[in-house]
């Protein structure tokens, strides 16, 4: 799959920060036996950890309207909805999405680096 | 008496008296929760008293099978008593726990222990054999001590100074001997320290979460009992119990040879492996260190574990869900070790503790802020951050020895806390938007009222969260399947099929495990329901057979995947006692046993009106996932019945139809005179009568 | 949780190891006896005994054992027809605080070579008992619950143990593990003994009860505390090792 455009500088910023109470986004963990949880995600860099559960379960049409809407990436928003059409099971889906959104984290974080 | 013992010990700590029932009063209801409520019905005559009141009666029950070869049904211990956590009501209440206690309690000679009073100074009970003392605490300064520190000290003393593994003689040299050291049940300084989500807590982690019984116990002055047996338990057939034992591990229980199935947590084929949910990094849900998978007695596939570092040894499910936002594993299992420790009940530390996160996220909590509150959320992931919550929690103060009215608020539980904090009024109340996630009771969620209905419905129509998985492994089953791929161990129908066919007295209605929206009202999930607390109350909370392994419904290992519920019970229940009880016995009673906490409820001021879950089960749809049956099209299939909320209309239509199914007055749902003669309960039917409290019929 | 009394050595300080024996006849073992002493060995190609050796022996995995106590549990039911862990021949010893593997330790009889509780026992009621297989069995008839024999056992908790029995009026009578031999609630029709099944063998949920023929190593505790565990056992998350 094609690599990720590198981010702007203003992309970078929101991707590190956390969001308002009211943008955060909200996903169940599923942890054999305790029950699905509903769990706040505050920031994409929770978002990210999440999505490396066990059994992360994050309403797919609403992580792409988060990605849109709040982070702004409108790049990785549609690679997140390819994604889902694509995968053939919700944890390879899952899977997917959290390593393209791990590659974004990765490159703010460096870009974030290099400036320093 | 096989199984029996023949007397429960009575301690009144008011008096410093010690007597005893004998057991033959209360044989009727066999054991664990049927007698318990039975004996707390009889010495409680106000039902409507506190928790906190000294004339509340807590009973610490087992049965006649703990303590025997019978396949998880021999480590549980059942408390009951007017519990302190549930809201508005601190409803009479149940909360069971595993390991060694009941096998120990009855080698000491006891079927049971009801403790009533308030003990003068706190104390802790010293049983040895038939020997029976209550000891100031002062002398091992156990008070103030957490749980390990506790029993520890306590089996120093009781022990003596001979070597550990050696064999010793407790109750003197006349006595008998054993190699075992005492079991202790004790509660840690959120006991002490009156907070209503405190718990009872037996060796490193088995405890007595629901029902707030760890404050119940600190408001007794009640710090611990420590119990050592050298006696036997009778068995009616002796070889025929190692036979059924066998011949049940056989052929229903996990084969590594002959793997069936996805592991599956609350299955009687399960593997013995811990059910640990730690798991920070991807992947980890078990430390990768030397370990042992530990069980209860008898149990043929312990569930806990062991390990190298020893931290979280023994630790479970919900105590090992908590804080999966630490930054690292290793912190995440001493938070476990923390919880055990201070005696802390980890469901509502855990459901609470993201509750507070969101308020603090939102600006609204933290230090200097409109709920002002000593937890800064800085340094949340560490691990000072958690040990300064738990102790918050424990010590009602800031965590750090300074007087906190937030942090004593939490002592309260979150939704007592959450109402003083003005955070449940309004139509941005949080309870209506479900910020405050505890659906049912001030309790905090644990599955989904809005799709698992025998559990959202049970919790409601009874006093907590009912914490019984008897049909939640479908639940998993199918969410596993759907994430990883493969399919389901049984398809809709076979689950259908097999399950309502053990449903016995529902037998053949397969319309009550249809799961779907246009069902979910119906008179067939009402049978769910009335089944389910059925076979609890008594199988499970009075045969004392364990949630995680019990009932088996389906299983791989089967012929046509039929598992052995219905059969096994009462095989191993008759090759214990000598009794010829059925399955269908065992449900009878298990309603008898309902109908008598219904009467107890309704006694403490329940009334259909107050039967209701939080507001945002009725108006937030649910967003997680759940695939349960249902039927489409004449087609059973597992469908997704996400996205639904309840309707409150429909949902009292319901509740009318339960109590008419159970025989209860559906204008008030309170127990019938009629219903509760025709099971035996007539005197029962008095006491409502004299209290305005009698059904219609 | 190590043994505090260690396995005695023959007097001339020969190691009794996992070797063939030559098999004595009664009358030349019961020569050799004097009293209490252990009778002299001489340490040649072939060691000889006094007693012949147990043709069965139960070997244990403490790291592999889930605490469960079924063993103890199965081991009372079928030898005494009741649950009571103070009456197992086997003791499962525990401290759920502890670090695996020092948090559980496994005590059953070794069925040893060279018995301290055969030697010690002054009414001979206990013997090598060649109907089933010369495991080490108490004669309940002779004995007279004296307790040496439980003095004698140089491991903790001694393995013998004795109580009132109420089959012999309630006197005092010892008891041991007879790999299930002379168990009365027996649930098998081929019954116990090194011919047979073992209840805490059939019983233990995890298979770390393992039941052998061979002479385990008489010195120290790896004789009888093996590793049962394999790569199926490895594949539940468990060390191998």
């Amino acid at each position: 799959m094609e690599k990720l455009a590198e981010p702007d500088r203003e992309l970078v910023s929101r991707i590190l920060q956390e969001v308002a109470f009211g943008e955060r986004i909200v996903g169940y963990q599923v942890r054999e036996r305790s029950g699905p949880m509903a769990k706040s995600l505050y920031s994409f860099t929770e978002v990210c950890a999440f999505l490396h559960d066990q059994f992360p379960v994050l309403a797919f049409e609403e992580l792409t309207r988060w990605l849109k809407v709040v982070m702004r990436d409108e790049e990785l928003a549609l690679k997140v909805a390819e994604a889902v059409e694509q995968g053939h099971s919700d944890y390879e889906r899952t899977r997917r999405i959290g390593e393209m959104m791990e590659e974004r984290l990765t490159q703010c974080k460096n870009a974030r680096g290099s400036k320093a | 008496m096989n199984g029996y013992m023949g007397e429960i010990l009575r301690v009144d700590l008011t008096r410093g008296r010690i007597t005893t029932i004998p057991t033959s009063r209360y044989e009727a209801w066999v054991g664990g929760h049927g007698m318990g409520s039975a004996i707390f019905f009889d010495l409680v005559k106000d039902k409507t008293i506190d928790g906190f009141d000294p004339a509340n009666v807590v009973t610490i029950m087992t049965s006649p099978l703990c303590g025997t070869l019978v396949p998880a049904g021999a480590g549980r211990t059942e408390v009951q008593g007017i519990g302190v956590q549930s809201y508005p009501i601190g409803w009479f209440t149940r909360s069971n726990f595993g390991g060694r206690f009941s096998t120990m309690l009855k080698q000491a000679g006891w079927d049971g222990i009801v403790i009533e009073g308030r003990a003068e100074r706190p104390v802790w009970i010293d049983i040895r054999n038939r020997i029976v003392q209550i000891r100031d605490c002062r002398s091992l300064a156990l008070w103030g001590m957490d749980t390990r520190s506790c029993q520890e000290r306590i089996w120093s003393y009781v022990c003596g100074t001979g070597a550990f593994g050696d064999w010793l003689r407790p109750d003197g040299d006349e006595g008998g001997q054993t190699t075992q050291r005492p079991a202790v049940l004790t509660i840690g300084p959120a006991g002490e320290n009156l907070s209503r989500v405190a718990c009872l807590i037996h060796d490193a982690a088995n405890s007595s979460g629901q029902g707030g019984f760890g404050a119940v116990w600190g408001s007794k002055k009640l710090k611990a009992i420590s119990v050592i047996g050298t006696g036997s338990i009778n068995v009616h057939d002796p070889q025929g119990l190692m036979q059924a034992r066998l011949r049940q591990t056989k052929q229903y229980a996990f084969d590594l040879n002959n793997r069936k199935r996805k592991p599956l947590g609350t299955v009687f084929d399960a593997f013995p492996r811990p059910v640990t949910l730690w798991g920070k990094p991807p992947g980890s849900q078990r430390p990768s260190e030397g370990q042992r998978p530990q069980g209860c007695v008898g149990c043929h596939a312990g569930c806990r574990g062991r390990y190298a570092s020893g931290i979280g040894n023994e630790a479970h499910c919900a105590g090992t869900a908590f804080y999966s936002e630490a930054s690292s594993l290793d912190i995440q299992r001493r938070s476990s070790d923390l919880l055990n420790r201070y005696g802390v009940n980890a469901f509502e530390a855990w459901r609470g503790l993201e509750y507070l996160r969101a308020l603090n996220k939102a600006g609204i909590l933290g230090p200097g802020k409109k709920i002002d509150f000593p937890l800064t959320f800085k340094n949340f992931g560490s691990y000072e951050f958690v040990e300064q919550f738990i102790k918050m929690i424990a010590f009602r103060n800031d965590g750090h020895g300074h007087k906190s009215q937030a942090a004593d608020d939490l002592g309260e539980g979150f939704v007592r806390a959450a109402k003083k904090w003005g955070r449940l009024e309004g139509e941005e109340g949080d309870l209506k938007t479900g910020l405050l996630n505890f659906p049912y009771w001030g309790m905090p969620n644990h599955y989904e009222a809005r799709t698992e209905l025998e559990w959202g419905y049970g919790s409601i129509l009874g006093d907590r969260d009912i914490n019984e998985h008897c049909f939640n492994t479908i639940f998993w089953d199918v969410l596993l399947c759907r994430f990883l791929g493969g399919k389901p161990s049984a398809t809709a129908e076979e689950t259908v099929r097999i399950y309502t066919d053990k449903m016995i007295p529902f037998a053949g209605d397969r319309l009550m495990m249809d799961y779907g929206t246009e069902n979910m009202y119906s008179v067939h999930i009402a049978k769910l329901v009335a089944w389910h607390r059925h076979y609890t109350r008594f199988w499970k909370q009075s045969a004392l057979l364990c949630d995680f392994r019990w009932p088996d419904f389906v299983n791989p290992y089967a012929p046509d995947k039929v598992g052995s519920s219905g059969e096994s019970e009462p095989a191993f229940f008759n090759a214990v006692t000598g009794r010829h009880f059925t399955f269908l016995d065992g449900m009878d009673l298990g309603r008898r046993i309902w109908n008598l906490d219904q009467a107890i409820w309704t006694l403490q001021g329940r009334h259909r009106d107050m039967v209701h879950f939080a507001d945002y089960v009725y108006e937030v749809p649910y967003g997680g996932p759940s695939f349960m049956p249902s039927r489409v099209n004449g087609q059973w299939d597992y469908v997704n019945i996400s996205g639904r909320s309840i309707d409150k209309g429909k949902f009292e239509e319901f509740k009318s139809r339960f109590y008419l199914l159970e025989g209860w007055d559906p204008d008030t749902g309170y127990p019938s005179r009629g219903t509760l003669q025709s099971l035996n309960l007539g005197t029962v039917a008095d006491e409502l009568e004299k209290n305005n409290k009698l059904g219609k019929g | 949780m190590k043994n505090k009394k260690h396995a005695k050595h023959d007097d001339t300080n020969g190691w009794i190891t996992r070797r063939n024996f030559l098999k004595l006849s009664g009358a030349a073992a019961v020569g050799m006896w004097v009293g209490k002493a252990l009778p002299d060995l001489i340490w040649i190609d072939e060691a000889v005994a006094a007693i012949p050796a147990s043709e069965g022996y139960l070997l244990v995995d403490t790291k592999k054992c889930q605490g469960c106590m079924s063993c103890m549990l199965a081991c009372s039911l079928v030898h005494e027809g009741v649950e009571n862990l103070a009456l197992a021949r086997i003791q499962v010893i525990q401290n759920p605080f502890e670090r695996w593997p020092l948090d559980l330790t496994i005590e059953q009889c070794r069925q040893c070579v060279d018995p301290a509780c055969v030697a010690a026992c002054p009414a001979h009621a206990l013997e090598s008992n060649p109907r089933y297989g010369n495991v080490r069995i108490v004669n309940k008839e002779r004995c007279t619950g004296c307790g040496e024999c439980t003095a004698a056992c140089p491991y903790t908790p001694s393995r013998a143990l004795v109580v009132a029995d109420e089959r012999y009026q309630h006197k005092e009578k010892a008891r041991k593990c007879d790999l299930c031999a002379q168990a009365p609630y027996h649930w098998h029709k081929k019954g116990g003994g090194p011919q047979g099944k073992q209840a805490c063998v059939e019983v233990c949920p995890v298979k770390a009860i393992k039941f052998a023929k061979e002479i385990p190593i008489q010195e120290g505790e790896a004789g009888y505390k093996v590793n049962l565990r394999d790569e199926k056992w490895a594949s539940l998350g468990y060390p191998m090792d």
